[in-house]
């Protein structure tokens, strides 16, 4: 099972409590809890972290940006969207919601 | 359009309502850009650009847009210091206060995006002060500076900056400055200034609203002459956000002896700024201070400011003589080390004291 499967169906993820973070006209930067590597996201990935201020599931979060980066974006954003949060937790800046 | 804009006012366009700023090109603009930089204004401009108060070209949006990016990685970092090194104190029983930057960013900003900072900041109780240099130095951090003797500091100093092996600097604090303005300060009444605030999933003590203003205020009179634009930017947004209570942090710097660091700090701020004189702020400029206020200012302010004369014009403010005496004792008679660091010897510090004495 990749890892990326397990944001697939209802789950929901959000923003860690741990995270650090700041958002600008450069996307957002973020932090977790152990190591210091500082990730930016840019474009969707920023796009994404919005949407992440509340618990989302993978599915509301690919109809979102969608919606906002246009359909015809979305076969890019579905296949993007479950490997993208499976690195954000592995940094420890989202958690899966219980 | 205005040809020629300056760093402050950049700053002016964020915090009130005004024609949009637009920025100049070529030379002034490089100018200008290196002014922002070295003011730590960059969160200033993204703010300011962010609202559409300044207006620039693409070019000059992404400049701004990347070094903002690098500011906010650099904070987000220092937080994650912040946090570490608190944890670290309270784990050795060392209750302490994060100031300035992240507090500050978190607490009196729409945005903490909007305010940067260099390092992180702690203020502990005096009684912890040796404890939490101790539990800092264990965990591999030096001193930036020696003291004149052992116990000067947590008596009578400001703090210490302590450097992490990773070279972050971390400040701890006794008090709000070193000098005359420093021993006034009532560290108990400080202390107990207390609000919090969550950060990285911890409830973090920073100073409270008034707390927070008197602090930016202190810095702002007497970190630097003359005053830095971030400094007086605090100072600006801190009244301008309307959650502090003037007469109580009035009250609390006239018991401090100190009405002069907030009437200096506001009245600097709403000049540099140009900003709109309002009822709430006419008292800065009408302000008239005590002697003790002029002399122990003027070591802070001007050309003749140093750090030996704040050190010198804090004898009076000392209270009670048995702490005078040993005040005047660590600085005259100081550590043989620290005397050869910082002026070549004894006969040279006593030299230099005479002459200062004399031309006071």
């Amino acid at each position: 099972v990749d890892s990326a499967s397990r944001y697939r169906g209802p789950t929901k993820v959000s923003r860690s409590r741990t995270a650090l973070w700041r958002s600008g006209e450069f996307g957002a930067v973020v932090l977790g809890p152990a190591g210091d590597d500082v990730v930016t996201l840019e474009g969707t990935g920023a796009a994404l972290w919005d949407l992440l201020v509340s618990p989302c599931s993978a599915d509301e979060v690919v109809e979102a940006l969608v919606l906002e980066f246009g359909a015809a974006e979305r076969a890019r954003i579905e296949r993007d969207v479950p490997p993208f949060l499976a690195r954000l937790e592995q940094l420890g800046v989202i958690e899966v919601q219980p | 359009v205005t040809m020629t804009v300056t760093a402050a006012e950049v700053v002016r366009a964020g915090l009130v309502s005004v024609d949009p700023v637009v920025l100049p090109r070529g030379p002034a603009w490089e100018t200008l850009w290196a002014d922002l930089r070295d003011e730590k204004l960059v969160p200033a401009l993204a703010q300011a650009m962010h609202c559409g108060a300044v207006r620039g070209s693409r070019d000059q949006h992404d400049i701004a847009r990347r070094a903002h990016e690098v500011v906010m990685r650099s904070c987000v970092r220092l937080e994650r210091v912040a946090l570490d090194e608190l944890r670290r104190l309270d784990r050795a029983g060392i209750d302490a206060r994060l100031l300035k930057g992240a507090a500050v960013a978190h607490l009196d900003y729409p945005d903490p995006a909007w305010r940067g900072f260099g390092d992180v900041d702690l203020l502990v109780r005096p009684s912890h002060y040796d404890a939490a240099v101790d539990v800092l130095a264990s965990a591999g951090s030096r001193r930036r500076s020696d003291e004149p003797r052992a116990g000067f500091d947590r008596r009578f100093g400001k703090g210490v900056c302590m450097i992490r092996p990773d070279g972050v600097q971390v400040d701890v604090h006794r008090s709000f400055a070193a000098g005359p303005f420093g021993v006034t300060v009532d560290t108990d009444e400080l202390f107990a200034m207390s609000s919090t605030f969550s950060l990285g999933g911890s409830a973090v003590r920073a100073l409270d609203s008034e707390g927070r203003f008197l602090h930016a205020c202190y810095h702002a009179a007497l970190g630097d002459f003359p005053a830095r634009l971030a400094s007086l930017r605090d100072v600006a947004q801190m009244l301008l956000g309307g959650a502090i209570d003037i007469d109580r942090a009035r009250a609390t710097a006239g018991r401090w002896r100190a009405g002069v660091v907030l009437a200096s700090a506001v009245a600097t701020a709403w000049s540099v700024f140009r900003l709109p004189r309002t009822t709430s702020v006419d008292w800065a400029f009408t302000y008239v201070p005590d002697r003790f206020e002029r002399v122990a200012l003027g070591a802070y302010v001007g050309p003749r400011r140093s750090y030996a004369r704040q050190m010198a014009a804090a004898v009076p403010a000392v209270r009670g003589w048995r702490n005078r005496a040993a005040y005047v004792f660590a600085l005259v008679i100081a550590n043989g080390d620290y005397v050869e660091r910082r002026d070549g010897g004894y006969a040279r510090r006593i030299g230099r004291a005479v002459r200062m004495g004399a031309a006071r």
